[in-house]
């Protein structure tokens, strides 16, 4: 059996009265793609904002690479390698694409408390920041504001940031949402590209991507996991397709 | 060099040369007019760096000014009434020297920051707001009512303090001490701003989640920024207290917080230049308008009504457009 990067382990979380993620325990182990899918409110984004951080669980735990980080702050999971792209794009608008790439490299590299020399005359940093955003099929964009990015252009910059720490595991919550055919097919490439890098653990609605993609898939349903294994056998599974795929025909 | 550019090299020149021409034309008040804008300008640069970069609007940065003013006030009181400042557990006596009371008043105005932002940055918006002003109020009460040191009256310091190597009671002196501080502060506010450091804190500004996402904790940014931008406000302080002769409960009160927000605003927020733009335009309209009317903050208001509906980037957003990405 290869190595878990990273191993939740019985996971509870309530909003208040209403539990989002019951008991909940999942693996991303080396070189995997391990998708996430369940139907909307599942709790599929709450427990990706547990394992990075912007979350505290109610109880269980979250390794990564072998560490307790239960009681880490999301500043420290990301420098640890936790890179991540949210549901909803978030950038750093008025930043250019090459601006946003450098961040998270002063932020993994601990340059951050550094006062007089600009930014931008480290010169490996910025020529690590040009080589992220050709992985990314940015390269022509990096003096554009973020925030004048198309969609599509803005989630792969979302990637970019995350490919930028150096990461041991990317978190990615539906990279894919709002993209039309043509967004989707490239942005299933790069993420085919980048399981080289770092094993991925991808929320995604779009089940022809999972099911491209995925080595393996976890069925979320109102907080718990219901089923979990290889694309054939979630296919097949009867449980699943009553529960989260018979909507979808 | 981009019209920005070009305008801050009037507006810098313009604090070199009209003292120059008012010295030698014995217009002593030009001079002294001149000094105070560029020491409310070095409060201006210090609250930018909170406000302009990291988005934090302090409603508190009299605090520091006025910890300044009382650095200086307290030191100088002792060292011209010959009483030591503490006998035990060392013997400490007063001082004269500026740089001495600049340290100090750097020093003091700090650790207030440090602490004052431990606490007010768990907050934002309004919260922020309100809490920076409730520690400006109470240093103000404080002050007010603690009377060692002239309680609401103030205290009076009647030998402007020493620098080593000038004659501080010369205005135009005194005056090219303050311009150097307030272009050092704005040298390394600019350098600040295209720094790793500077990066973090303007990306902190726009979107927390991110930078956090990033491997940097937006809090540590913010507060490193308030300490930084509070020592700077702090030193001004100290200068201020030095060009009145005089320090009093009111460098505590809000309106010296509104007033330095002003500064700011009216300049534009996040320009390197905007704190001079604005303190010149603040102190001339009080001279001019003053002069001929009490109700010269009704003109003062309207002003920062058009500027902030119409331009956002104040005075230098007017005349020198918007400002370019820094890559
Ligand atoms: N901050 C919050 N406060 C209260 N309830 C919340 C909060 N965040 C999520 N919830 C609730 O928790 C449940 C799970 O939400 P979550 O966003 O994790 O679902 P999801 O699986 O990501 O759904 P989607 O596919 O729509 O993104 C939902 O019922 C949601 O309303
Ligand atoms: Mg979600």
């Amino acid at each position: 059996m290869s190595e878990s990067i990273l191993a939740v382990r019985e996971i509870m979380k309530s909003f208040g009265a209403v539990p989002a993620c019951r008991q909940v325990s999942i693996d991303l182990k080396k070189d995997e793609i391990h998708a996430l899918i369940g139907p909307n409110g599942a709790g599929k984004s709450t427990l990706i904002k547990q394992i990075c951080g912007d979350l505290a669980p109610d109880s269980g735990t979250i390794h990564f690479l072998g560490e307790d980080v239960t009681d880490l702050d999301v500043a420290m999971r990301a420098r640890m390698g936790l890179g991540r792209s949210f549901q909803i794009s978030s950038v750093i608008s008025e930043f250019t694409v090459l601006q946003n790439i450098v961040l998270p490299i002063l932020g993994k590299n601990g340059h951050v408390m550094r006062f007089f020399r600009p930014a931008f005359a480290n010169q490996s940093c910025v020529d690590f920041a040009r080589q992220v955003a050709n992985r990314v099929a940015l390269q022509d964009r990096l003096s554009v504001r973020a925030g004048d990015l198309a969609h599509g252009e803005r989630r792969r910059l979302e990637i970019a940031m995350a490919l930028a720490l150096r990461p041991q595991a990317f978190l990615l919550d539906e990279p894919m949402a709002g993209m039309g055919p043509e967004g989707t097919k490239q942005m299933t490439g790069l993420l085919r590209e980048l399981r080289s890098e770092a094993p991925i653990l991808l929320v995604e609605h779009d089940m022809d991507a999972v099911f491209a993609l995925a080595d393996r898939i976890s069925v979320l349903v109102n907080g718990e996991i219901i089923a979990s294994g290889t694309v054939g056998e979630i296919r097949n599974n009867a449980q699943v397709r009553l529960a989260y795929l018979g909507e979808e025909e | 060099m981009n019209r920005e550019g070009i305008l801050n090299a009037v507006l810098a020149s313009s604090l070199v040369l009209v003292p120059l021409w008012a010295s030698l034309s014995g217009e002593i008040f030009a001079i002294t007019l001149a000094t105070k804008i560029a020491i409310l300008a070095l409060a201006g640069v210090g609250l930018n760096i909170a406000l302009g970069q990291g988005g934090l609007v302090s409603l508190g940065h009299a605090v520091f000014f006025g910890l300044g003013g009382y650095a200086m006030g307290v030191l100088a009181s002792h060292a011209q009434d010959f009483v030591p400042l503490l006998e035990w557990p060392f013997a400490l006596d007063g001082t004269k020297s500026m740089p001495v009371i600049w340290i100090t008043a750097i020093l003091a105005s700090s650790l207030a920051a440090l602490v004052i932002g431990i606490i007010s940055l768990r907050t934002s918006g309004v919260y922020f707001i309100m809490i920076t002003l409730a520690f400006g109020q109470m240093f103000y009460y404080f002050t007010i009512s603690w009377p060692a040191y002239g309680g609401e009256d103030g205290l009076p310091i009647y030998i402007r303090n020493s620098f080593p190597g000038l004659n501080t009671l010369v205005p135009l002196q005194f005056h090219f001490i303050c311009l150097a501080l307030l272009f050092a502060a704005l040298v390394f506010s600019a350098r600040l701003k295209t720094s790793p450091f500077g990066l973090a804190l303007n990306a902190a500004r726009q979107n927390g989640e991110r930078v956090a996402a990033s491997g940097i904790r937006p809090f540590d940014v913010r507060l490193w920024a308030f300490v930084i931008s509070g020592a700077i406000t702090g030193l001004a302080g100290a200068l201020f207290a030095d060009l009145n002769r005089f320090v009093s409960p009111v460098m505590f009160s809000w309106q010296t917080s509104g007033e330095i927000i002003i500064f700011v605003i009216l300049g534009g927020v996040g320009r390197l230049f905007g704190p001079v733009a604005g303190a010149m335009l603040f102190i001339i309209l009080e001279h001019f308008l003053g002069d001929f009317s009490e109700y010269w903050q009704i003109f003062l208001g309207l002003l920062l009504l058009a500027v902030i509906l119409y331009s956002p980037g104040g005075i230098i957003g007017i005349l020198a457009g918007r400002e370019k990405s820094h890559v």
